[in-house]
């Protein structure tokens, strides 16, 4: 005598295959949106794009330096990207951030402007200035990336 | 028959080979291979997949693997089945630390998270751990019943 599956079997069989459709359309998909943003990266900061993804300034007035760097992303994948930059300044050092933090829905583009103040520019000697700073980039909900970065770069790159 | 008697022998002993070949490959070969480049392009990596840890769960998965293939269709091979599948899903989370990487390189610390991921990826053995009980509980309480003629 043959046993014919339960619907209880039949029930377990559809929760798995639907388990396993999730699993490869969910990593094909994410798989997919962060090819498509590495490579818009990769071909902006390459020359192939008329806009410039990454772009740092420097202006000293007095004794005042405030270092500027803008992000330019487009986000060509499937899921919104949060993109943030934070600085940690040491206590009592005269340094000032404006942490910023933009969220990239698919199919937009978004700048992220950040700005770090240093007050008494001049004391400082021309690479002595070391801020750490958290980049944050996080394809929701999924993954995220942090960089730990040297911001004080920013003053003797970016000034150049 | 029973299901048990529908399986035969031969049928035991080719799918323990293939078990075997397959499972040596998938937890074995190709994460030696997968620890050895990545150590060697990038040495900072905390993805420390050590041969020690491939070969004990490798062994262990293999072993549990070939096993229930040899008992398929027995209640014995029911434990077998789920501890391969929990041992495949532990083995996937110490492997990539619980989702999370991290690296240095030029003096840039950068540290992947992907705890979602990682959750989607052991699901489906950890499902199956479930499932190979509860699908053989099901068809033994339909071996159970009495026949209708009995009634």
């Amino acid at each position: 005598m043959k046993l014919e599956p339960s619907i209880l079997s039949h029930s377990l069989r559809a929760v798995a295959l639907v388990i396993t459709l999730v699993s490869l359309v969910t990593f094909a998909t994410v798989g997919y949106s962060v090819y498509a943003v590495a490579s818009n990266v990769t071909n902006t900061l390459g020359g192939s794009s008329h806009t410039p993804a990454i772009t740092a300034k420097v202006v000293v007035s007095g004794s005042v330096a405030t270092a500027y760097l803008n992000v330019t992303l487009t986000n060509n994948g499937f899921y919104p990207i949060a993109l943030s930059l934070d600085c940690s300044p040491p206590a009592g050092s005269g340094i000032s951030c404006t942490n910023s933090l933009v969220r990239i829905d698919p199919g937009q583009t978004q700048t992220l402007n950040f700005a770090m103040t240093v007050e008494n520019y001049s004391q400082y000697a021309p690479e002595g200035i070391h801020v750490d700073g958290l980049v944050q980039a996080t394809l929701e909900p999924f993954a995220s990336v942090n960089m730990t970065v040297d911001l004080g770069t920013l003053l003797t790159r970016g000034g150049a | 028959m029973t299901e048990e008697g529908r399986i035969t022998r031969r049928r035991r002993i080719i799918s323990a080979i293939l078990r075997l070949i397959i499972n040596i490959i998938s937890w074995v070969i190709i994460p030696t291979i997968l620890s050895n480049y990545i150590s060697t392009a990038v040495p900072s990596s905390s993805f420390t997949l050590s041969t020690t840890l491939i070969y004990t769960f490798g062994a262990i998965i293999t072993g549990l693997q070939v096993l229930s293939a040899l008992t398929e269709g027995m209640a014995v091979s029911i434990p077998l089945v789920t501890g391969s599948y929990v041992a495949i899903a532990y083995y996937i989370y110490v492997a990539v630390d619980g989702g999370t990487l991290a690296l240095t390189a030029a003096g840039i610390g950068v540290s992947l998270g992907f705890q979602p991921l990682l959750y989607l990826v052991v699901l489906p053995p950890l499902f199956s751990a479930i499932r190979a009980p509860l699908a053989y509980l099901a068809e033994e309480h339909e071996a159970a019943q009495p026949a209708s003629d009995l009634i």
